[in-house]
């Protein structure tokens, strides 16, 4: 496979996706003097990098992922300075409860499990220790596994704040431009969209749900699919709770922002239909992980929920995102990332960069390789 | 738990709702009527029951016309539930409700939403001071606890505004002043549309009567091109500029809004039905067919929520929407359904001249002062609304995450039609290009516990 | 000043608001009441702006009260009882613009 060394290119990278890892991927290239053009069939920000729950965690990640998470820790310490913007990142810390034996259980082997691979960061809590860092928590808690550090950011506030210093430091956003084929042109590529062609050296897949479909103009076969994982918030209550809390052995994120709204998360799904960029609440789902909000604060019974909303977002097979070069020299990929990108956005568009320029990344991206669902066609879910 | 399912669930017990339950029942379709106040009714019939009673004749002849039908719905067999307030619809024509507290799913064959209209937001500065109301806030008041204000001043204009000025003098209460921003240019453009309008003549010598009885008892101020509230932490008074350039101030603590009532949407867009925007009416309606049938075959849209018409207007396209429904049932009805589309067609016929005689001048339906709050809920300013347009936002959703707008409890109620407006007036997008907020369930606020009681009892 | 412009016969029940007794007749619309009583502040807003109820509706969302300690409550939606407490609600954090 061909790659280019030094500069990437005279022409400017075509990134596709304006989400939190094209935006993060136009900084990092236009910090190192790169011209890009980054482009997206709606506006920046516009499905799940603008509408997730904001979790900044390195908190329940697969393995394989804790490096790249760590590595995007980094960059989340210093965000505010990097992004020229003020509270950017709320940290504190994210624990998951245990609610009951099962999930006690299951937290001591998840720590064991982490501490064998040479992780330290999860570490349990007991039930005395958890109710006087959260307070109004349910008095039947058991205990929790926590990560000091981890947080909460605005999702959507963040990504654009990537878009706007891409932008003060020279890149170049087309929105709405939707690309319709990716063809060889000599030893460059052509991107077709609907708004003109433009002729680059590199394109950067990083158009989330429709990833895929991108990956398929370049000759890449990279399953994924789209779903819409439903959350709510709610009226404002007085401040109770800084940090960030999900249940072990489930999928509830609970947070309350700085003007007293909570947003939570659980994982369930709505409907997603990607082609028409429209999503569907689906009731009994949303009652769901609002009982088990219940369960961990019992005390909001009467808190109202404003809105309930689902992102359009890509999950890959084995839950872990695509990240690396294509198969044809030229093109690198940045999807999937299964409704846990977003803390990962800034050292994912490191690396990206770091790719796009030939640069060896800080971290080792084999168990994202686009080419491991070539490797192994049956292979079953890693979870 | 199984769901409770029905042939046919009528969301909305106003003129539209209550007529539609008549023609289902009568065709012996098993139906439901859901709605959110504690009587039936409506809005414009709101309290109608216990007002029979002791009849105040202020409220007019026009209001008492709603009896025989609230009796008729009464009596007709349908299953009735008031305090109980729809928070979505699925696209499995699943109805999620909630009521004293416990949420249920019901499903439906047919569906009509009657849910009606609201007033158009009307922005100037100051208008969200306590003592600030809507017209119909006003008139709900007079209806439901036959109480008035002394001394208000009623601004702006159309049909609803004078109904309830007339209301409050033939009440016995002074009314310190009116404050029409009807202009000429309004004149012009309805004028033409003049004779469709004496299609109805009771109701062109109803409104003259409701106008001479205003002149001759309160002070009328025309040729109004701006108009601020004052006061600090309540209403203290308006002040106006006339198109001479002349300020008038006007002393009052309780200052009353009008300038048109539109279509509510927010079920039928968080519903994902298909909506366009009317032009003449200058509001957002549902796509529906002469009958009142949706881009959705299971669902039909009656009453002023599919277009403003009036109350006689929604008790016909209530019989007409029911009548096609019960057609499909296996019951044709096509004499009865003709009639009703006449019927329907003859009270629409005074449409093209009220709408356009009463629509707000750009300058009323935009806000005027900086401070002015366009977003009531987020308290959001059109100094920020501005400040967010001028960063890049392009659309009403791109808007709502720069500034907040539309973010609030009443999702965009009484924001959006203004935002839309700014947005289009500033980006030179045609309203139908600039769109509207992208509403969600629930369609009104549910408590935790409430959704939580689909599945059980809340947490100790 | 909202007045009666109906002779009022129902029977009477008591309310207070902010820790003030007011009168009421059974049945009575809560906003309705307490605009009868003279208040129309309800509530503070965001940005500690004065609100009041507007569309006695319930689509406006500024009427809102709490009520024997539940907050948010719509008064234009709720009947009266006899010995509610019901407290102006202020926006909880108000500390200037909201960035949530």
């Amino acid at each position: 496979m061909a790659r280019l060394a030094g500069p990437a290119a005279t022409r400017p990278v075509v990134i596709i996706g304006a989400g939190i890892q094209g935006c993060a991927t136009a900084f990092f290239l236009s910090q190192r003097g790169q011209p890009v053009i980054v482009v997206d069939k709606d506006h920046v920000g516009r499905h799940a990098s603008g509408v997730n729950a904001g979790g900044v965690r390195r908190l329940g990640r697969d393995i394989a992922e804790i490096p790249l998470s760590v590595a995007a820790m980094d960059w989340w310490n210093q965000i505010d300075q990097l992004l020229d913007i003020d509270k950017g990142f709320h940290r504190q810390f994210y624990v998951k409860v245990a609610l009951d034996d099962a999930g006690a259980d299951l937290a001591s082997r998840r720590i064991q499990q982490l501490h064998k691979a040479g992780f330290k960061h999860e570490t349990w809590v007991d039930r005395d220790q958890l109710l006087c860092r959260i307070p109004h928590l349910t008095k039947s808690v058991l205990g929790g596994v926590l990560v000091e550090g981890d947080g909460w950011a605005l999702p959507w506030k963040i990504t654009r704040a990537f878009h706007d210093k891409a932008v003060a430091l020279g890149a170049e956003f087309r929105t709405p431009v939707t690309v319709t084929s990716i063809d060889r042109s000599g030893e460059h590529w052509q991107v077709t969209t609907d708004a003109g062609i433009i002729e680059t050296d590199i394109v950067v897949n990083c158009a989330g749900a429709w990833g895929g479909r991108i990956a398929r103009m370049t000759g890449d076969v990279l399953p994924i699919e789209a779903h819409a994982p439903m959350l709510v918030i709610t009226d404002r209550q007085p401040i109770f709770l800084q940090s960030v809390v999900g249940v072990m052995g489930g999928t509830l994120s609970f947070k309350q922002l700085d003007n007293g709204s909570m947003v939570i998360g659980g994982g369930k799904r709505g409907v997603a239909d990607a082609a028409r960029n429209l999503t569907q609440i689906i009731p009994a789902g949303l009652s769901s992980f609002v009982m088990t909000a219940g369960r961990v604060f019992p005390h909001l019974r009467d808190v109202a929920i404003l809105r309930a909303w689902a992102g359009i977002e890509g999950y890959t097979k084995d839950d872990l995102p695509i990240i690396g070069n294509g198969g044809e020299a030229g093109i690198i990929h940045g999807f999937g990332f299964s409704a846990h990108g977003f803390q990962l956005g800034p050292a994912v568009g490191e690396a990206l960069a770091d790719l796009v320029m030939a640069r060896q990344t800080r971290v080792n991206l084999a168990a994202f390789s686009p080419h491991r669902f070539a490797e192994s066609p049956d292979q079953t879910s890693r979870r | 738990m199984a769901n409770q399912h029905f042939q046919i669930v009528i969301i909305g017990a106003g003129p539209a709702g209550m007529a539609a339950a008549l023609t289902t029942t009568k065709a012996g379709l098993e139906t439901i009527v859901i709605d959110d106040q504690k009587d039936s009714g409506g809005q414009v019939y709101r309290n109608l029951q216990a007002n029979q009673k002791t009849s105040p004749a202020y409220l007019g002849q026009s209001y008492y016309d709603g009896v025989k039908l609230a009796q008729s719905f009464a009596n007709c067999g349908a299953i009735y539930r008031p305090d109980c307030t729809v928070w979505q619809i699925t696209d499995t024509h699943e109805i999620a409700l909630v009521s004293r507290g416990k949420a249920e799913l019901i499903t439906a064959d047919y569906i009509i939403i009657a849910t009606g209209a609201i007033e158009r937001p009307m922005p100037v500065k100051g208008w969200t001071l306590p003592g600030v109301m809507s017209v119909g806030g006003a008139q709900t008041l007079l209806k439901q606890a036959a109480i008035g204000a002394e001394d208000a001043v009623f601004v702006g204009s159309g049909p609803l505004l004078y109904l309830t000025a007339w209301q409050y003098i033939k009440a016995g209460l002074s009314v310190r002043a009116v404050i029409d921003i009807t202009g000429t240019k309004q004149w012009r453009s309805a004028i033409p549309f003049a004779p469709l309008a004496f299609l109805q003549p009771g109701m062109v010598v109803m409104g003259r009567k409701w106008l001479g009885d205003i002149r001759r008892n309160t002070e009328v101020i025309n040729h109004v091109s701006a108009v601020e509230i004052i006061g600090q932490s309540q209403a203290q008074g308006v002040s106006c500029t006339l198109s001479t350039g002349d300020k008038i101030e006007i002393g009052s603590n309780h200052i009353f809004l009008h300038q048109g009532v539109v279509p509510n949407v927010n079920l039928t867009m968080a519903t994902g039905l298909a909506h366009q925007w009317d032009h003449q009416a200058h509001c957002w309606r549902p796509v529906i067919d002469v009958t009142g049938k949706s881009s959705d075959e299971q669902i039909y849209i009656a009453g002023d929520g599919a277009g403003i018409g009036g109350a006689k207007a929604a008790a016909i396209a209530g019989r007409l929407a029911a009548s096609a429904i019960v057609a499909r049932c296996g019951k044709p009805r096509f004499l009865a359904q003709l009639y009703y589309k006449l019927r329907h067609l003859h009270y629409l016929s005074i449409r093209p001249f009220l709408d356009r005689l009463y629509l707000p001048p750009a300058h009323f339906r935009l806000a005027q002062a900086d401070e002015t709050i366009i977003c009531r809920c987020e308290a959001v300013s059109k100094a920020d609304v501005d400040a967010a347009l001028d960063s890049g936002a392009s659309g009403p959703n791109q808007l709502k995450a720069f500034c907040r707008a539309g973010m609030g409890r009443c999702q965009g109620r009484s924001c959006g039609l203004v935002v839309q407006e700014m947005i289009a007036s500033h980006t030179g997008q045609s309203m139908t290009e600039t769109g509207y907020y992208r509403l969600r369930p629930p369609v009104k606020p549910i408590t935790l516990a409430e959704l939580a009681s689909l599945e059980g009892p809340w947490p100790d | 000043m909202f007045k009666s412009t109906m002779p009022q016969n129902g029977k009477i029940i008591h309310l207070h608001f902010d820790g003030e007794a007011i009168t009421a007749f059974d049945g009575d619309n809560l906003a309705a009441a307490l605009l009868r009583a003279g208040k129309v502040q309800f509530r503070t807003a965001e940005k500690n702006d004065p609100r009041g109820p507007y569309c006695m509706m319930g689509v406006c969302f500024e009427c809102l009260v709490e009520i024997n300690g539940r907050p948010n409550q719509q008064a234009c939606q709720i009947t009266v009882r006899d010995g509610m407490m019901i407290q102006r609600q202020n926006a909880p954090n108000n500390a200037g613009k909201t960035s949530g």
